[in-house]
């Protein structure tokens, strides 16, 4: 538990979903304001969680800028306020699948194979000095999509498996699942190659 | 890396990176897109454009009176009149906004330092 929650008795979560509120009706009526609001918070975590999935960086900018204007055009549409921080993954994700999809000239989803590791990091925004840390986005991209993805969400952006389940439009329990197997499957990636 | 991998001990620490000043950029990029680049705040505009009409309408009033020759004198109190008139109807925060353009401006200001320098 942290200090503010220790004070305030809210978890992390209940915080983001008010926070998400906030943002949405300051949208509404204040669209300059609640744009500024919505980068401050989003901005960074959307990217990265799109790099994490389409490797390339300007992919990652392209599905980046498409998720807000898309999110920004069509705020009317959500239905629940607090909802905000999953309904824009779910952009977010649905940007990067199309993109992945469009360079591999097929059409991806959550349930697609992973696409290997050999096409991760022929990209010039990356840093290939930190070898540990090369090679665990290696065995990340070796995981199915549906697997890759849940690991993302639960391992970087700490998302509970509830919210990670609304994203990927499955269970809680399943979620959990994929989440752990990711994980076996990216240590033992990491212990067998060199 | 051995056989005893632990993923604390790489974090969260990813090997991609971003070219200098990239999230500024990335913001600027969506905001031409959804708010077509400007971003000045609406109450900030909505100032401006009444000192904008304020000062059209005074240089035309300038503009007739010199115009039309119009005599010095009691008739010459037209333009003034309609000026306060149009600037009574403005809300106290355009009064404010346009008072404060006035003592930005050294041939409006009382400021004892332009009088001096005449």
């Amino acid at each position: 538990m942290d200090n503010a929650e220790e004070t305030t008795g809210e978890t992390g979560g209940t915080r983001q979903r008010k926070a998400a509120q906030t943002i949405v009706a300051t949208m509404r009526h204040d669209r300059e304001r609640g744009f500024a609001m919505l980068m401050a918070r989003y901005k960074a975590p959307i990217y990265w969680h799109i790099r994490r999935l389409v490797v390339s960086h300007d992919d990652a900018q392209d599905a980046t800028q498409e998720t807000f204007v898309r999110t920004f055009r069509s705020i009317g549409k959500l239905k629940d306020d607090k909802a905000l921080s999953v309904w824009l993954y779910r952009i977010a994700t649905n940007e990067a699948l199309r993109l992945i999809g469009r360079r591999r000239k097929e059409v991806v989803t959550l349930d697609t194979p992973g696409h290997g590791a050999d096409g991760v990091m022929a990209d010039e925004y990356v840093d290939y000095s930190d070898l540990e840390a090369v090679k665990l986005q290696r065995a990340i991209l070796t995981l199915p999509t549906k697997q890759r993805l849940t690991f993302s969400l639960r391992y970087y952006d700490e998302m509970g498996y509830d919210e990670i389940a609304q994203i990927t439009g499955s269970t809680a329990a399943s979620a959990k699942v994929n989440y752990h197997v990711a994980k076996d499957k990216i240590v033992s990636y990491m212990n067998a190659t060199d | 890396m051995g056989k005893d991998f632990n993923l604390e001990r790489v974090g969260k620490r990813m090997p991609y990176t971003t070219p200098p000043g990239f999230f500024d950029t990335l913001e600027r990029g969506i905001r031409e897109k959804t708010l077509g680049g400007d971003a000045r705040p609406p109450r900030r505009r909505a100032r401006r454009k009444a000192g904008v009409w304020i000062t059209a309408a005074a240089a035309a009033m300038t503009a007739a009176v010199v115009v039309l020759n119009v005599p010095t004198g009691d008739a010459a109190q037209v333009a003034p009149t309609t000026t306060e008139l149009a600037f009574a109807n403005l809300s106290a925060d355009d009064q404010e906004y346009f008072m404060g353009l006035l003592d930005d401006d050294v041939f409006f200001s009382d400021d004892e330092t332009f009088i001096n320098e005449q």
